[in-house]
Order: structure tokens, then sequence, then C-alpha cells
């Protein structure tokens, strides 16, 4: 039986990000979450596994601390999951990324399809897809906002600026699919409860014969500051707060 | 050729690499499948047009090829224009070449001979500089940089395609509204719209200023009550209007992401703590249903 | 969402699951429950659909056996997914605790059969649940009120109206306690049974959407299948529970409000300086929180004896009575500190003032808990208390 791909990244939810008062971050409280997207990857891989007849693998590459996401991603429809569990997945860069997937997608074997979200929660720099394509020589689609199969082929429409593309490839291939694709839903409980029950895999930074240097160096991180005027009515009657809101926006000569 | 070769599938932006490219001082050599955009930009101050040939209509094919080229010419930077099928080639590229990639840069500068980028991560709220080194990708937005102008040489070239993917078929998007992009100004609808019939009020005020109706992602994406192209944040439009007035819309980073170079931001919202106010020149706390109709009337009897 | 100072303390003895099955319910209640809130209180309708996601999700079988169907959480575990819900939502955590009580009430008085038949139902959410047990002259005491129903054969003709039922006009079944011939008994009544009529109130103060109301009975027939276990004795520790239910739905009410109070004051400002830095505000708000801390803090411990298999019936009734009381305290004063502005509806804060008053009243009020509460501490006190003898 073929086996479906999800990649999916842990990622420090933004919301728990401090703004130190020099403008770095403080990212040490914040709990992890899956990369937004992800979600709907899983999905996709799921529903595409259903339609080959395969199963769903949840693929993740991470600290130590991405352990913890196993069965939330579990609990999501995979069958299995595998961890790529490394240290180095703390620094590592686009390249980094996707040869240590790549490497564990020829481990896991039988592969049919590789899904990943368009993009990353932090980053969102949508290479891990391509990428993937590159270093194994497979075919690649992004921005896939739906897909179907027909025998070994995968045809999927992309979004583009201008027009809907319809393409078909062989299989196997990799998509980075839009979260357009699905709704990706809450997981109900009992697939929270049975999360735990399913098998993972874990390789080590080792087990992949991957280079794991980061191609780019990270010089500064700092928050973005916003330079905005936050003039706001929030007291007073409606029509007054209306009043001053017009009278500002005219002398701005932007009415 | 040794140089910086840019790539875009929008010839505008194209020519607007070009001229960051001769900025910095550099050689610059375009890419391109497109033969009349070849012809454009024959006059866009690159050293050299490549219009490139090959068996297949979808331009992601050549990523391979390309990469080869690159190496083969001793290419010190591929920039390419971040659209969707460039995003895709730029990471090919990267992926073949097993080399640094800077997705949408907001900065790209040479210091010292290396390459120094600024991009945004979280949805926006954080800025990541990197230095590069060696033959590398970066992606860049339109409006980034200004074309130039000047006489290139347009050589062919033949470059051979990976085919395992064809092209079955392509539907123009009929856009429904107006393109956000270049909207001068935007009302934009957040989830704390009610129901569908409510975006009347949306249209009401827009009337009234000359905007286009823009909203956020789960007006288009859960509720379907707008189409998916009238979203605006990081992963829909990218907007840079005169004027952007949110109604009900809590100002999510990354849609934030999308209106950040907007002239004027105006939130309304009822909830004081929304994010959207700190991103906001100017916000009424209130309900929108109430707001709305009153500024629409108030500007209509100005 | 941002945390409040303490409560840490339960959640680190939380599983992974318990912890995944909690962020689960905040991203439901925050994404799917928060915006429906006001409408419904608004428009008082049901909430059918909110109800069939939470039968979607799983929370309708939260604490019903796996054999059955459900998950097989404990009590504590319930309590947890109550106060998320109640934070932007009580009255859909009230309905699905008139639901969870029908289930406990046939769970311990239904035979084998009885179980098999009605408990998978209810723990999927197919069918919603409802207890009628109110009547016109009291609820507590069954001793003193008119029969309901006689003998008839193997069966039970029912005759009389029940008041006050929550989900009276959507239930599928209606588990309906009173007596019958001297007897306390309990029977399930099935909807579009002959003779049975329901009705719900349009107006009451709040908790709206409920759909609480009548349950009438004409000449109707309840077949021997129908009646659950004879007990005299009705002094019973899961049916207490309830109590716990009303209890977390409550605390999180108070959350719920204080949340969006510290947030209203940390942005209200005064000579340019949030009305939440001035003593007498943050005092208010400190003393609040720490008042629903102790509430957290005896709920936890009435939840874990229930989960230990030793429930203490005392201590539910003080919870019960102190959290409840407490919400309404917390839902008042956030009213107070918001000014005219917490008067206003669309503000969104007095409709918690409203739907926490139901909860010192709804099953069994704070009064009846303390005349217990006087009871066990054995003060000479002037009362018959067949229910909780």
């Amino acid at each position: 039986m073929s086996k479906v791909i999800a990649c999916y990244k842990w990622v420090a939810d933004e919301t728990d990000i401090k703004v130190n008062a020099d403008s770095t971050l403080d990212i040490s409280k914040a709990k992890g979450k899956i990369s937004d997207y992800d979600r709907n990857a899983i999905e996709a891989a799921v529903q595409a596994a259903g339609a080959l007849g395969g199963t769903a693998v949840a693929l993740t590459f991470g600290t130590p601390k991405a352990k913890q996401s196993l069965k939330d991603a579990l609990s999501r429809g995979p069958a299995e999951a595998c961890y790529i569990n490394a240290e180095e997945a703390a620094r590592a860069d686009g390249a980094v990324t996707a040869k240590a997937l790549a490497a564990a997608v020829k481990k896991i074997e039988n592969v049919s399809l590789v899904v990943c979200g368009e993009g990353a929660s932090d980053t969102y720099a949508r290479q891990t897809a391509p990428r993937i394509g590159a270093v194994l020589d497979w075919p690649v689609i992004t921005s896939v906002s739906s897909v179907r199969f027909d025998g070994n082929a995968l045809i999927a429409v992309r979004r583009l600026e201008d027009c809907m593309q319809t393409v078909k490839s062989e299989l196997p291939a990799v998509i980075a699919v839009l979260p357009e694709m699905n709704s990706a839903p809450i997981p109900g409980l009992k697939a929270v409860l049975s999360a735990g029950k399913k098998p993972v895999t874990e390789f080590k930074a080792g087990d992949l014969g991957v280079d794991f240097a980061p191609k780019t160096t990270v010089s500064a991180l700092k928050a973005y500051a916003m330079n905005r005027k936050s003039v706001i009515f929030s007291e007073g009657e409606i029509a007054d707060k209306v009043k001053e809101l017009t009278a500002a926006l005219r002398k701005e000569g932007v009415l | 050729m040794a140089g910086i070769y840019v790539y875009s599938d929008k010839k505008d932006l194209a020519a607007e690499l070009v001229g960051f490219a001769k900025g910095c001082g550099k050689r610059a050599i375009v890419l391109t499948f497109d033969e009349r955009a070849a012809k454009d930009l024959s006059n866009s101050g690159a050293d050299k047009v490549c219009l490139l040939k090959g068996d297949s209509e979808l331009v992601e094919n050549y990523g391979k090829s390309i990469a080869h080229l690159l190496a083969e010419q001793g290419a010190e930077l591929f920039v390419v224009g971040a659209t969707v099928s460039g995003r895709d080639i730029a990471a090919r590229v990267a992926g073949y070449l097993d080399c640094a990639m800077v997705s949408e840069a907001s900065s790209i500068t040479y210091t010292d001979g290396k390459l120094v980028t600024e991009r945004m991560m979280y949805g926006g709220s954080v800025q990541q500089s990197e230095v590069l080194e060696g033959l590398c990708v970066v992606t860049v937005r339109a409006g980034k940089f200004e074309a130039i102008s000047g006489a290139a040489e347009v050589t062919t070239l033949e470059i051979s395609a990976d085919t395992r993917t064809t092209l079955v078929e392509r539907k123009d998007i009929v856009k429904e509204g107006a393109d956000l992009s270049v909207a001068e100004r935007i009302v934009c609808v957040g989830m704390a719209l009610d129901k569908r019939e409510d975006l009347q009020i949306a249209h009401d005020l827009a009337a009234v200023l000359g905007a286009e109706v823009g909203c956020t992602r789960g007006v288009a994406e859960e509720k379907h009550w707008l189409p998916v192209e009238q979203y605006i944040g990081m992963s829909g439009a990218v907007v840079k209007p005169k004027l952007y007035l949110s109604m009900g819309v809590s100002g999510q980073i990354q849609h934030v992401f999308g209106i950040r170079d907007s002239q004027i931001i105006v939130a309304v919202n009822t909830d004081p703590k929304a994010p959207i106010f700190k991103a906001a020149d100017y916000g009424i706390v209130g309900d929108m249903y109430q707001v709305i109709p009153l500024l629409t009337k108030t500007l209509k009897g100005a | 969402m941002s945390s409040l100072v303490t409560s840490n303390t339960t959640l680190s003895s939380l599983t992974d699951e318990q912890q995944l099955i909690l962020n689960n319910v905040r991203e439901f209640v925050q994404t799917e429950v928060k915006p429906r809130a006001p409408q419904i209180d608004k428009t008082a309708q049901f909430p059918h659909d909110l109800f069939k996601r939470c039968a979607e999700l799983g929370l309708t079988g939260l604490a019903i056996d796996e054999e059955y169907g459900g998950l097989g959480q404990g009590v504590l575990m319930e309590q947890l997914v109550m106060e998320e819900i109640a934070k932007e939502c009580p009255v859909l955590a009230l309905i699905l605790d008139a639901h969870l009580l029908s289930y406990r009430l046939i769970n311990h008085f239904g035979s084998k059969e009885q179980k098999k038949r009605f408990i998978p139902p209810t723990a999927s959410g197919a069918q919603i649940t409802a207890m009628a047990s109110t009547e016109a002259t009291g609820s507590t005491n069954f001793a003193e009120q008119q029969p309901m129903g006689k003998r008839d054969g193997d069966g039970i003709i029912l005759n009389g109206t029940k008041l006050f039922t929550t989900n009276s006009d959507v239930a599928g079944f209606y588990i309906v306690q009173g007596m019958v011939d001297g007897e306390f008994v309990n029977v399930i009544v099935e909807k579009g049974t002959p003779g049975l009529e329901t009705g719900a109130i349009d107006h009451k103060l709040g908790m709206a959407g409920s759909s609480t109301g009548t349950v009438r009975f004409k000449n109707l027939r309840v077949p021997k299948e129908n009646i659950l276990a004879e007990h005299s004795d009705v002094q019973d520790a899961s049916f207490a529970l309830c109590f716990l239910n009303i209890s977390s739905i409550s605390i999180g009410l108070a959350e719920g409000v204080l949340e969006k109070t510290k947030t209203y004051l940390l942005n209200r400002t005064r000579n340019h300086k949030p009305l939440a830095g001035f003593q007498v505000v943050a005092h208010h708000l400190a003393k609040m929180q720490t008042q629903i801390e102790l509430a957290k803090s005896i709920l936890e411990r009435a939840a874990k004896l229930y989960d230990e298999g030793r429930p203490d019936v005392v201590l539910t009734f003080m919870t019960k009575a102190f959290a409840c009381e407490m919400a309404v305290d917390v839902a008042n004063l956030c009213i107070q500190l918001h000014g005219a502005a917490g008067y206003m509806e669309e503000t969104g804060i007095a409709r918690y003032l409203r739907d926490a008053k139901c909860n010192t009243i709804g099953e069994i009020s704070t009064d009846i808990h303390y005349d217990y509460i006087a009871l066990r501490m054995g003060l000479p006190i002037d009362t018959s208390f067949p229910l909780f003898g």
C-alpha cells in the first residue's frame, strides 16, 4: 500500500511572542502549534490517501520539543507519524529542511505523494515543497486549490494571480496546498484519544545522512516596529466619533 | 556570463529587478520564456535578455535546467519576481543548486561584497536579516525597485524541460471585484459581519468613498461571502491604497501584513484591544453596524 | 487569549490527550461559539447548530462510558470542558449539562437493556435529552408533590405538568421524576408518545436559548421497558454531579466576564492612565480573580473525589453554593466597573449577570444547599429532606 506523506512544522504560536524593550524577541514562553496551513496539508494528505487507497503519514522535522506535536498531528487523521528529531532543526533553513524531509521520505519508502502546506506560520518562505521535489527530483505542483487522481496520474488545479491552471502529473509527486483546499476541521475528541495508539517512527539526525549546515546566516531578528498615528476615538457618542474621524481624514487628504 | 540573473513572469517586475541588479553595479541577465516580453525587456537596461525555448508550456518545468544554466554561467545571484510561479521556480532552482534562498525579501543590498537581506517572519511582526554568500536565490515582490532603460542584446537559448507535468487547462479568473493591489481606497470587511446581506453596508460606504471592497481571509475562505481574490493578507492580496478602512477586522498580523503599505489605515471595531488599532492611524471603538452607516451618511452629506 | 495568573496547577496533571482536548475545545469555543453567543442571547433560539458541533466533536459523550460510544473521560475533565464553553456561552454549557444529567440518571437507575437503548444516542448526540422533575408545588420535596400518575398493569399512566425543564422543546426523550402511588419513580418518556405536550418559555432573565419550559402529560402511558429500576432511596452522588457541572459553568462564566472586564479597564483611560491601574479598580479585579481561584480549587477537589470513586456530596453542595453565588457577584461587579457601557447589551457584559443568576436557582437553589450543609453540621434546622436525606 502506498504512502501519502503530510509534512508539517511545529512552530511557536506567534500570539505568545513577547517583544522586549530593545525590540529583540522572547520566544521562550511561546506555546507550540502545528503551523496553520499545515493543518490543511494534513487533511489533504488524509483525503488523498483515501482516494489512492493508501496510508497517510504525518512527517515533521523538529527539535526534541516537536515530539509533543505528534499526537496533535495524528488526531487529525494520519495512520502513523514520522519524526526527525534533531537539535539542528532550530537553525535549519529552507535547504536543510527540505533535505531532511526528503531523506525521511526516501527512508519511509513506497511514497506516492508528499503534501506540504503552502507556507509555514513562522517563516512563510514557501520553499519546502519545490525544494523537496528538487532533492528527490520528483514533479512538484504548488499553489494547489484542489486535486484528484486518475490511476497513477494526479490532476491538480493551481491558483495563480490571474488564472486557474489545471495540470496533470505522474506519481510520485510533491504538492503544496492552499488553505482553500479544505477546511481542516478541529479533530473530534475520539480521534484525540486514539492518536496515542498510532505508530510513530523516530529518525535521529545521524540516521539520514544529511548535511545540516544551513546555507544562510541569520544576522538579526527583531520586532517590526509599526509606525502609525494610532489616534483612537473611544469616548463619547458615536456621532461625535464619526465627525472627528471624517475631519481627520479630510485633513489627511485621503477622501 | 557572470552577473545577476533575473526572472519574472511579469515583465514590469523583471524590469524592476534589472534596475536593482544594475544599481548594484552588476551585470544583469534577464531570463524569459515570452517572446513579447523579451522584446520589451530589450530596453530594460539589462546586459542581455535570454529568450528561453523548450518543449513545455509550464515555466515551472524548467527549474532544473535553469539551475544548470546558472551554475554553468557562474551566476552570482538569481533574483526572481515573487509571483506564484516565480516563487515556485526560484525554490526549485535553489533546491537543485542546494543553495541559500531568501523568499520575498523586503530589502536586499550588497555590503562588503556579501548579500544582506531582510524579510518578514511570524506574519509580519518580526524582521529577520540574513547574510548570504555564493550563488543564491532571492524573490522580491513588485514595487521594491525602479526600472531603468537602455538597450540589451536578445539571444535565444534552447533549454530542456521536465515533461512529467503537463498543462491540461487554463481558465482566466473572472475578477468580480477590482484589482485590490492597485485600488486607491479600500473598505475591508472582517469576521464581525453577521451575515452576507450585511455586506451592503460596506458597499454603501465604498460607493461614497469611491473605494473597492476587500475582506479578511475568514470572510472569503470560511464564510465564502466574497471571492478569494478579494481577501487581503499574507496569503492573499497585498495592498497599498491611499485609504484603507476596516470594519469589524480584528487585525491578525497576517492580515496587517497585507495592508502595511497603505498611506492611511482606519479601523472600526468594538474591541478596544483589537490589534488592528495598533496598526491604524485612526480608529473608532464602536459597533460597525452603527458607525459605518453613520459614516456613509456623514460623507454623503458633506 | 491572555492567561490568568494561576490555574495551571490542575492543567499540569492532565495527560497530553486531555490537554489536546482542551486546546481543541478552546479553539471550537473561540472560533465557532464566541461569534454565536450574543445572537443566541438576543434571539433566544435553541442553538441546534452548536449542539450538533458538540456532538460531532464528541462533547455529548465526554464522560459516558466507552461501551456506550462515549469517551470515558473523568468528572474533572468534564468540568474543565464546561468551564471553557461557559467562558463565552454559558447557555451552551447549560444545555450540555442538562443533556448529561439525563445520561447519569439512566446510568444509575436503568437496567442493562435501558442503558443499551438510551445511552448510545445520548453519547452520540443523535438525541438531545432532558430531565423533568419540578412541579408547581416545588421540586426538592417530592413527598409533597401531587402524584404524577398511577400504575396501570405493568405500565404507568402519567397525568400532570413538569415545569422549568431545560431542553424541554427539543429533547428526543425525557427522564421524568415524580411520585406514583406513593413511590418515587424515574421513567423515560419518548418524543412522539401520545399524550405528550412540550413548550418553551420565551422570556426569562437569562440563559436565553436553553429551551426551558413545560412538559405536559395527558393520559400518557409509559410502557414497562421505560420505567427505570425503582429506588426508594434517591440520595445519589451521581445525581449530585450535576451540581459540579453547574459550578463549572459559573466558574467559566466568571472567568469570561472578568477577562473581558480586565481588557476593557486596561484600555479605558482617565488622565491618560488605564483605569485598571487605579488601585481601587485593581483590587476589585484581584479580589475577583481570587474568588474564582477559590471556586476552582474546591471544584477540583470535589471532582477528583468523584474520579477516585469516593464522592463527597456535602463538598459538592458547598462547591455549587459558593461558585454560583460567586459568579453572580463577579458579573455584577464587572458591570459596575464598566459603568454605563456595562448596562448596554451591545457591550456583551450584561448577559453574563443574567445568565449567572440562573445557577443560584437552577438544579436546586443555594438555600437548599445551605439547609443540607447545616443539617450535616448537626444544626437543629427544621427541614425534612427526602431528596438527600
